[in-house]
């Protein structure tokens, strides 16, 4: 089950105890046409709150921010190489905890939902 | 807060609506690559009726609003618009517009929407001016301005008369067909129709680069075509994302990015606008400084960046030579394009003088987050210079 984050990502368990890492829809839709996605290639590991993944689209930057210490272990290449096939179902990349998982301020889907609609 | 006039269709299509100078806009509906494309390709509908129009009538309208604005509306034909520029005293631009002359005594101009309270203050001040006694006016050497009080009437026709623009190489065949138009209008032409005894002005005018009409009628009028043309056309909405696209493709101006009441029309490249030989305009002793200029740049397809307003530009020495005031992914190009103002001192004599200067304005750079990215200056006419040209002489351009 997706969990979603305030700043719009959601995560979702993979395996091995790694999560995919993605946008929500709503996120999508208002970030636009997405033209461009870059990757931190200089970076192997990252802290809670670090910039995972940038989201360039004809009108605004959106930040994949890191919800947990983490390292990235796979890319969607697809998604990177059609970015504007973007639609907040898929995911971007995903991640691996460095350490164990910590109580994370994440919202389920109708809590996302109503968040949402209050922010607007 | 204020709704255009196609608001109840843009709720009903899920368009992604924002608040753009007090007013409900779409910048989307299906899509800005999606709505983009079909301009180019087909045509596309936008809902301008955020536009700021005006009538302005009486014997002394025309040269009220020559006295107003840069561009010279007395040798304009009657049947003609013009692009043309209100400046302030001190030369900077209150808002650009397009002006219509039907005949010498009658006048449709078109404001943007930000500026709407600015430019209504502006009139407001400039004709109690010209009605007062102490009027400075009267320096003015311009037949009747004395007499022209009780000659010129303006009225803000802003909610009466909407507008809408479709755009497009199909935008001209479809909307002659719905309004029964036989010929296709020339480049800024525009002609008073009637219709099942309604009234409209179509215009060869728009803000894309493409060919197609404005269209001028009473609101409930023009939401009636724009559903009859989306639901049995090839026509679909376009939003403010698109807009922005293809406006900057096209090197177009957008007042309170590009230019302001800062920025002379010297200095945005809009010289061929004003018409300096005119007797007098507010704005003329002023209008020609020159403290930057305006130049397009056109990134390397590899680099993975879109320039936003504020951004700024340097040299290969690192030195700061200008600044972004728009940007944008050009889907044409598939690379990202800007409008930068060179500000460089140097570089603006250079320019002005015509003479090659030191500093090499092909390799300029911009710092986004810890990046560099290089670009090359060029024209701002992105989308004139490619078209009909295949894209891989973008390079030559580039060179």
């Amino acid at each position: 089950m997706k969990q979603y984050f305030k700043t719009h990502e959601w995560i979702e368990e993979s395996s091995n105890g790694a999560y995919y890492i993605g946008i929500s829809e709503y996120a999508a839709r208002r970030l636009g046409d997405v033209v461009f996605i870059e990757q931190m290639e200089d970076q192997s590991s990252f802290i809670s709150g670090d910039t995972l993944m940038i989201l360039e689209s004809v009108k605004a930057v959106g930040d994949i921010y890191a919800p947990f210490a983490c390292e990235v272990v796979r890319v969607n290449e697809k998604i990177v190489k059609t970015p504007e096939e973007l639609t907040g179902e898929e995911w971007l990349l995903e991640i691996k905890p460095l350490d164990s998982l910590p109580k994370l301020d994440s919202l389920n889907d109708s809590d996302y939902e109503a968040y949402v609609k209050k922010e607007g | 807060m204020s709704f255009p006039i196609l608001h109840e269709f843009n709720l009903e299509r899920k368009a992604n609506i924002v608040d753009f100078h007090g007013w409900q806009m779409p910048v989307s509906y299906e899509g800005i690559r999606e709505e983009y494309k079909a301009t180019r390709e087909k045509a596309s509908v936008f809902d301008v009726s955020h536009m700021g129009r005006w009538f302005f009538s009486g014997k002394n309208a025309m040269a009220f609003l020559d006295y107003l604005t840069t561009n010279d509306l007395s040798s304009l034909k009657d049947g003609k618009a013009i692009y043309t520029t209100l400046l302030n005293e001190e030369g900077g631009i209150i808002d650009d517009l397009v002006i219509y002359k039907f005949n010498p005594e009658r006048f449709l101009l078109i404001n943007n929407a930000g500026n709407h309270d600015t430019v209504t203050e502006w009139f407001r001040l400039q004709h109690d001016k010209l009605k007062s006694a102490e009027s400075t006016l009267k320096n003015v050497e311009i037949k009747d301005y004395e007499q022209s009080d009780k000659d010129i009437t303006i009225e803000d026709i802003t909610t009466k008369l909407a507008q809408i623009a479709v755009q497009g190489p199909l935008a001209k065949d479809l909307v002659n067909e719905y309004l029964g138009l036989k010929d296709k209008l020339s480049y800024f032409s525009f002609r008073e129709i009637s219709l099942n005894n309604e009234n409209y002005i179509v215009s060869a005018t728009g803000y894309t680069g493409e060919a197609g009409y404005e269209i001028y009628a009473k609101p409930s009028l023009l939401i009636k075509l724009v559903e009859d043309l989306c639901s049995h056309s090839e026509l679909v909405p376009a939003g403010l994302g698109a807009r922005d696209v293809l406006r900057l493709e096209a090197g177009y101006c957008l007042h309170g990015n590009d230019i302001d009441d800062l920025t002379t029309p010297y200095e945005a490249d809009l010289d061929w606008i004003v018409k300096i030989t005119k007797e007098n305009f507010i704005g003329k002793s002023n209008c020609t400084r020159q403290k930057k200029i305006l130049k397009g740049l056109l990134f390397s397809i590899s680099e993975k960046i879109i320039p936003r307003t504020g951004t700024k530009v340097y040299d290969d020495e690192e030195r700061e030579i200008g600044v972004i005031t728009s940007g944008t992914f050009s889907f044409i190009l598939g690379r990202a394009i800007a409008l930068v103002y060179l500000t460089d001192p140097m570089i603006i004599k250079s320019i002005i003088s015509n003479k090659t200067t030191k500093i090499n304005l092909k390799k300029v750079s911009i710092k986004v987050r810890k990046d560099i990215f290089s670009a090359s200056i060029v024209e701002p006419w992105f989308y004139r210079n490619i078209r009909g040209k295949e894209i891989q002489d973008l390079e030559a351009i580039q060179k």
